[in-house]
């Protein structure tokens, strides 16, 4: 059974190393958002810590800790879906002995390693550099609930882009949809600003999304803006939006099935 | 002649609202999201200048004037050429560019034009209405001259625009994967659509004379605000001009190389 | 009059090697090992107005290959085409306006809009006339009977009738060349009589000289009266397509039809006749050219009561070719 995802692992694999342009490229992507937002909050005249809620280094640290959380927790699985569902390419895996969604899920989980694997050396070799800039205070326990707090945002960010993926049954152009909710997450990740600086009403209603575990939430686990007891609370809360998220997905693969079914040749 | 292409322009259009009719939620929701990245723009710069008065000597209002210029040229973009754009590595590695070369039209008119996306028309009205708004928050008296010369900068930001994105599909006929590429380039708009003067004089100089994106965007508000000279504007327009040559020439370039999917 | 000339044309592909395995990958990430292959070897031929030609080859043989580089898709690695006057990588708007390519397995249509409007607009790209584009699109809408489904969704018809808008989207400029690519391909029988005979009245109609590939040897019998085989990238038979029959086919087959209880398998063993299949009151056999005459003659004076029919055929054009190839 195991041996199953081992080879669709390995494939995976295979073709992340043939295009090397993509890996290259897609970790210079990631260093720009903070260079980016750095030199904005460094060019505000009289910044004020206290105003912002974080130091100016502290923000420099935001966007740091966002460049790593954002890269491992990455999915971008909605593309093939669409075209397997829309092309026909998805009856191949109705008829093997395997989930799709497991194998969608297999597939994707190497391409988070090989970030892990290669990317260390190169974000090692930027720290170096701007270490001066940054402030990180970790512990044991902030650290493992950092690390827990990346497998829920990773899982939650897999559900809502497979969720995306399965529109792909209802709708024929997903390609626009799916462009712009990657956009739109990026803000309600906290990938342009940290989310507390949202104002009142609006801030209150983003922290009920599931958007902030693919990011915000990590951010501030490992920043110590949480009290403990609200770590554990917020992991909690996480945790739920993973179980309405799978419901969501299975009853929309449902109804998508069903449909699927009725398109004819 | 140019009515031929402008007839040719007005049945891509309508096919593309005869597409927009059959699938209203991709029509409706296609805007939406470039629209909430406006919005939440408006909302970082506003949540900034809560407690400031200035970024880089950006005022607010000139802040918020280069997120709508950037909406605009990007919504126009989107209406007319972005579609046409991204399908063309797909064209490439299916083969489906052979009927485009066999047709007798400029090809890179095809290309540029043939899937127009119904769904920016309401992003291209809205931005050009806030950019009316803003410019008149900034003004003190009406200028023709100034006006002008403000929108024909805009002008040759779609132009660079065009010519950026068409480069990145040109990239496919050598490079399989372009996806990421296209990944590469939003990163590149991410630095292209900040005030210009937040980065130092290095970065300044390449998004001016490389990569033409500083020009395309913070020309226009420099140029309103008295901060650039005649010969920044005579430079400006003769940048694009050469940027948008190059990606002509890797067009003619990648076009030789092509050789189509076999079978 | 000759539309068409190639001579010395030839096209060598560069690829290169993918290695198995993740080891295979890192491998390819830093070197890459280029290979070549030779796909159309220097050949030379020429086709006349009017002629319908049928091209035909193993898969990969270079029929594609050819066919890509007569329409000036490809460019030639070297040789020379002359189309009308025209050489075709140069890819004049006049001499686009004259050819035209269908290809089986691949769609010019826009998939969500009605086949109409996609007519409309290759009118306005090959600049056509509204009279001429009425006249073409009713003439071929009637010869294809599709006139109930050009408002129809491209999406929503069937395999056999979406090719034959794809042909009249390819015809509606009405060329004189047309490059047809396994236009039958995946289509049922109908379908595919339904193409045939819209290409050979378009041809009648309009003077136009077809090329057309086909694994399906029904296409090229029908349609065609010339013939082109490529094998390997070098062009094996170029000529009239009965000629070619008749040079290849050694045997005929004879189907007798008698009254039952007559026992002629001494007659056929005369003739060395081999019997493919046999019933109580039919026989069917497969004779050497020669012979045939001698065996009718004989069957005639010795069975004349009760001998029913006699059909002779050529041999299957299915088994000529492959044994051109064994």
């Amino acid at each position: 059974m195991f041996k199953k995802f081992k080879k669709i692992m390995s494939i995976s694999l295979q073709e992340n190393m043939e295009y090397k342009f993509n890996f290259i490229t897609s970790l210079i992507c990631s260093f720009i958002p903070l260079a980016v937002n750095s030199l904005i909050w460094f060019s505000i005249s009289d910044y004020s810590a206290e105003a912002y809620g974080y130091s100016l280094n502290e923000m420099i640290t935001y966007y740091f800790v966002m460049m790593i959380i954002t890269n491992i927790v990455y999915c971008d699985i909605a593309w093939r879906m669409s075209n397997e569902i829309r092309y026909g390419g998805l009856t191949q895996y109705l008829l093997k002995p395997c989930r799709y969604i497991n194998y969608v899920f297999y597939f994707d989980l190497p391409k988070r390693l090989v970030f892990v694997i290669f990317g260390t050396i190169p974000i090692l070799m930027l720290y170096l550099f701007i270490h001066r800039f940054l402030v990180l205070d970790i512990n044991l326990f902030v650290f493992t609930c950092f690390l827990v707090s990346l497998c829920i945002g990773y899982i939650i960010n897999f559900l809502l882009y497979y969720m995306l993926g399965l529109f792909s049954f209802f709708l024929s152009e997903v390609g626009g949809i799916i462009m712009g909710y990657t956009i739109l997450v990026n803000v309600l990740a906290g990938k342009v600003f940290p989310l507390s600086l949202l104002p009142g009403v609006v801030g209150e209603i983003v922290a009920f999304t599931p958007f902030q575990y693919t990011g915000f939430v990590s951010a501030s686990i490992i920043q110590s803006k949480y009290q403990t007891t609200d770590i554990l609370l917020t992991l909690g809360g996480g945790i739920i939006w993973i179980a309405i998220l799978w419901f969501c997905c299975e009853y929309l693969w449902r109804l998508g099935n069903k449909k699927y079914a009725a398109f004819g040749g | 002649m140019l009515l031929k292409y402008l007839r040719i322009i007005g049945m891509f259009i309508r096919i593309s609202f005869i597409n927009g009719l059959e699938y209203k939620a991709n029509f409706i929701l296609g805007g939406l999201f470039e629209f909430s990245w406006i919005i939440m723009n408006i909302i970082f710069f506003r949540v900034i200048y809560l407690n400031t008065s200035s970024i880089a000597g950006w005022n607010m209002n000139e802040v918020l004037l280069l997120v709508f210029i950037c909406g605009f040229v990007d919504s126009v973009h989107s209406f007319f050429f972005a579609s046409g754009f991204i399908s063309i590595p797909n064209m490439i590695r299916d083969g489906q560019l052979d009927f485009v070369l066999l047709k007798p039209i400029n090809k890179r008119f095809y290309l540029a034009f043939r899937l127009t996306n119904i769904g920016q028309l309401f992003n291209i009205v809205f931005n050009l209405t806030m950019i009316i708004i803003y410019l008149i928050k900034l003004s003190e008296a009406f200028d023709f001259l100034k006006v002008f010369m403000f929108f024909m900068l805009i002008g040759i930001g779609i132009l660079i625009v065009n010519a950026f994105y068409f480069t990145l599909s040109m990239i496919a006929f050598w490079v399989i994967q372009v996806n990421a590429i296209i990944g590469y380039s939003q990163e590149l708009f991410t630095i292209g659509n900040k005030p210009l003067s937040i980065y130092p004089q290095v970065i300044q100089k390449i998004f001016i004379y490389l990569i033409p994106l500083g020009i395309a965007f913070s020309y226009p508000i420099l140029y309103y605000s008295k901060k650039l000279d005649w010969i920044d504007v005579t430079l400006a327009f003769i940048i694009a001009t050469l940027f948008f040559g190059f990606s002509h020439f890797l067009y003619r370039k990648g076009f030789k190389r092509y050789t189509s999917a076999s079978s | 009059m000759k539309a068409i000339t190639a001579e010395g044309l030839s096209k060598i592909y560069k690829y290169y090697k993918k290695e198995e395995g993740i080891k295979g990958s890192i491998k390819n990430f830093f070197k890459r090992e280029a290979l070549y292959k030779e796909a159309v070897k220097g050949i030379s031929f020429s086709v006349d107005a009017g002629d319908s030609v049928g091209f035909i080859g193993l898969n990969g043989a270079g029929k594609t290959t050819t066919l890509k580089m007569l329409s000036g898709i490809l460019k030639p690695t070297s040789g020379k085409i002359d189309i009308c006057g025209y050489s075709p990588f140069d890819k004049k708007n006049d001499f686009l306006k004259r050819i035209t390519m269908v290809m089986g397995n691949k769609s010019q249509l826009w998939w969500d809009i009605p086949a109409i409007d996609a007519f409309a607009l290759n009118k306005e790209i090959f600049g056509v006339e509204d009279i001429q584009y009425n006249q073409t699109l009713n003439e071929l809408v009637e010869i294809l009977d599709v006139g109930h489904l050009v408002n129809t969704q491209v999406r929503r018809l069937s395999l056999g009738e979406r090719m034959k808008m794809e042909l009249i989207l390819a015809l509606i400029h009405l060329p004189d060349i047309i490059f047809l690519d396994e236009p039958t391909i995946g289509l049922d029988v109908i379908s595919q009589y339904n193409i045939r005979e819209a290409l050979k009245k378009y041809r009648d109609n309009h003077n136009a000289t077809i090329i057309l590939t086909s694994h399906n040897l029904d296409d090229i019998e029908i349609v065609c009266d010339k013939l082109m085989i490529i094998d390997d990238g070098n062009i094996m038979y170029d000529g009239q397509f009965d000629s070619f029959v008749q040079l290849q086919s050694v045997n005929k087959i004879m189907r007798i039809k008698f009254k039952k209880g007559i026992d002629i398998s001494d007659i056929l063993k005369d003739h060395q006749a081999e019997i493919i299949s046999s019933m109580e009151d039919e026989v069917n056999v497969k004779i050497e050219n020669e012979k045939v005459i001698s065996l009718s003659g004989q069957l005639m004076s010795q069975y004349l009561g009760e001998i029913k029919d006699i059909n002779i055929e050529n041999a299957n054009l299915q088994e000529i070719i492959r044994n051109l190839y064994a």
